[in-house]
């Protein structure tokens, strides 16, 4: 007897469609508690914040708010140290893109092609990733500290002297220093999504191609760059996010400073909220960040389906 | 394939040569790293054991004297009470959104619901939403529900903002689960309910793990929320509480460095013995299982 007349003798008295709508019933009703939560505490929130952003609302009374149009945009647009924080939120994706997906990929592959220690070093590279990012900012402002950190010390004894300075209270250096530290967190991200990515490449392609006669430089830049494409973009998108997002590092080491040098527009928004209780300016700054955020989100969505086809 | 393997010796044969000079030109960089990477970790434990003037005298050297008294003072500062709110949190809000998440990603996988490719479009998208969105709406609401001295104020946003990550990899995990499996348990007379509990939900523990170092990791560290939404000072997390040692006017350093210990260590502790765990964890949203 073929399977599907097993099922409808067995389905007998409810008919097919009674028994989709109590499977889809059920559905709902696995899926409502977790809708609840993110209605609550997401999209609600979310929108609350965006319509705030029209509005002038304070810290000191909560519950009142007047809309006052695009009042809080036009601000932001001459806010010199908003603009200043979009410069340094520039900047520091650059940084990391280059230090983080370069440097990623290049360490990626030097592992990939090793016979021994691929896993160790994967697992040591990896360590800081694990930690907060508050305390990799607080060590490493340690090390930066200008009496007894080595930055300075090293640069002094190499006689570098115009870089044995306290590093977190110059315009430039602090910044810099804020790339640094977060590359050296997260340089390893980059590098284990590669070497996932060059595990799916066929052995075949590297084999026949060195029969070639090709060195190392050609399997790196014909065979595993066009390889992780895909993984590529992946990864330059995370990159970026979460460089936007990028928050308890720079609380951490410089708190925004020296005057707002290495303030970015998620640090600034909570400090013109929290310091400055000017809620209503503070969420127009939230839905900056979210807009790029988004776009950055839509881009990443389109490579993925793309790469489905 | 005689010809293959003559042709694979000659090409090793002429990489020889040059095996030595790539192994030391490989080999400097990957050593360096592995000192970056450690270096700063030995430095925290042992500053943290040296007294100011050791610790001025020399950052990088042993400590001539061991000293605790910079773990007794962070620790009578009440960081371990910090340190049991952050656990507390962690665990409801693990069991919260590995619970809710499955359940949804079941429905989103293996349930015939209409629409369920708009819903999980719908739930995962807002993985890409940073906190900054929220914290200032969620922080007036915690003010109105008087939440803000309660572990509540954390636990509705951490799960609320954890559930799509988790819903976004469950569901791609449960999809991998053959359909067959359903069709004969449901075939015996077995609930939705049942499949879940007893067929898929086994089935989906390696998923579960990734989710579950993932969010563990997230909220242990988190700092936005944290910082915002809770006012009292006994009920604050333990990276908002590292957070106020390391920004107040005058460092003590060796003191920092204790604190920075306490909240480390645990963790690190733990990616030593399970790091296959927690790198496929922080790596689960960006590749395919």
């Amino acid at each position: 007897m073929p399977f599907s007349t097993l099922l409808s003798l067995r389905r007998g008295r409810n008919s097919t469609s009674a028994l989709q709508k109590r499977e889809a019933l059920w559905g709902y009703l696995f899926l409502l508690p977790a809708i609840v939560f993110l209605a609550v505490f997401v999209v609600y929130a979310t929108l609350v914040g965006i319509t705030r952003s029209f509005c002038d609302w304070n810290f000191m009374s909560l519950n009142e708010w007047k809309f006052i149009g695009l009042g809080n945009y036009v601000r932001l647009t001459d806010d010199p140290i908003f603009l200043l924080t979009l410069k340094n939120l520039l900047a520091i994706l650059v940084g990391k893109l280059v230090i983080q997906v370069g440097g990623g990929l290049v360490i990626a592959d030097i592992l990939h092609h090793l016979k021994s220690l691929k896993r160790v070093l994967r697992t040591i590279y990896f360590m800081p990733a694990v930690v907060a990012p508050v305390a990799v900012g607080l060590l490493w402002s340690y090390i930066f500290e200008p009496d007894m950190g080595l930055v300075t010390k090293l640069f002094a004894t190499l006689g570098m002297s115009k870089l044995a300075v306290p590093w977190l209270s110059d315009p430039v250096l602090s910044l810099v220093s804020i790339i640094l530290v977060d590359s050296w967190q997260w340089l390893s991200f980059p590098m284990v999504l590669f070497i996932a990515g060059m595990q799916a490449i066929p052995e075949e392609l590297y084999e026949a191609a060195q029969i070639d006669g090709a060195n190392r430089y050609h399997l790196f830049r014909y065979i595993t760059i066009p390889g992780l494409r895909t993984i590529t973009s992946v990864v330059i998108i995370l990159v970026t996010i979460n460089g936007i997002k990028l928050f308890d590092l720079v609380r951490a080491m410089t708190r925004g400073g020296p005057y707002y040098h290495t303030e970015t527009p998620s640090t600034l928004l909570f400090q013109v909220g929290v310091e400055k209780y000017q809620l209503g300016y503070a969420c127009a700054m939230a839905t900056v960040v979210v807009v790029l955020c988004l776009v950055l989100a839509i881009i990443e969505l389109g490579v993925l389906e793309h790469d489905e086809d | 394939m005689k010809t293959r393997q003559r042709v694979r010796t000659a090409i090793l044969r002429r990489f020889r040569v040059s095996t030595i000079i790539t192994t030391v030109a490989l080999g400097i960089p990957l050593a360096l790293l592995v000192v970056i990477s450690v270096l700063p970790f030995y430095m925290t434990v042992v500053g943290s054991l040296k007294s100011n003037w050791d610790l001025f005298r020399s950052p990088v050297a042993l400590p001539p004297q061991v000293t605790w008294a910079n773990y007794g003072y962070v620790i009578e500062t009440g960081f371990l009470r910090n340190m049991l709110n952050t656990a507390v949190v962690n665990i409801v809000c693990l069991s919260l959104i590995t619970m809710i998440g499955s359940m949804a990603a079941f429905a989103l996988a293996r349930l015939r619901v209409p629409g369920r490719n708009q819903i999980r479009v719908a739930i995962v998208t807002w993985v890409m939403i940073p906190v900054y969105a929220v914290l200032f709406p969620l922080y007036a609401m915690m003010d109105k529900w008087e939440l803000t001295s309660s572990y509540l104020a954390l636990i509705g946003p951490y799960v609320g903002f954890g559930l799509p990550f988790a819903v976004f990899v469950l569901t791609g995990y449960m999809k991998t689960i053959p359909y067959e499996l359903d069709e004969a348990a449901k075939l015996d007379g077995a609930s939705p309910l049942a499949v879940f509990w007893q067929v898929i939900l086994p089935l989906t523990k390696p998923g579960l793990a990734a989710v579950l170092v993932f969010e563990a990791l997230w909220i242990w560290n988190e700092v936005p929320f944290a910082l915002v939404l809770v006012r009292q000072e006994k009920m604050k997390t333990l990276a908002v509480t590292l957070l106020q040692f390391g920004t107040n006017w005058a460092i003590d350093w060796p003191k920092t460095l204790a604190a920075v210990c306490l909240t480390t260590f645990p963790i690190l502790l733990l990616y030593v013995m399970l790091s296959e765990q927690f790198i496929k964890g922080l790596t689960a949203g960006a590749i395919k299982q």
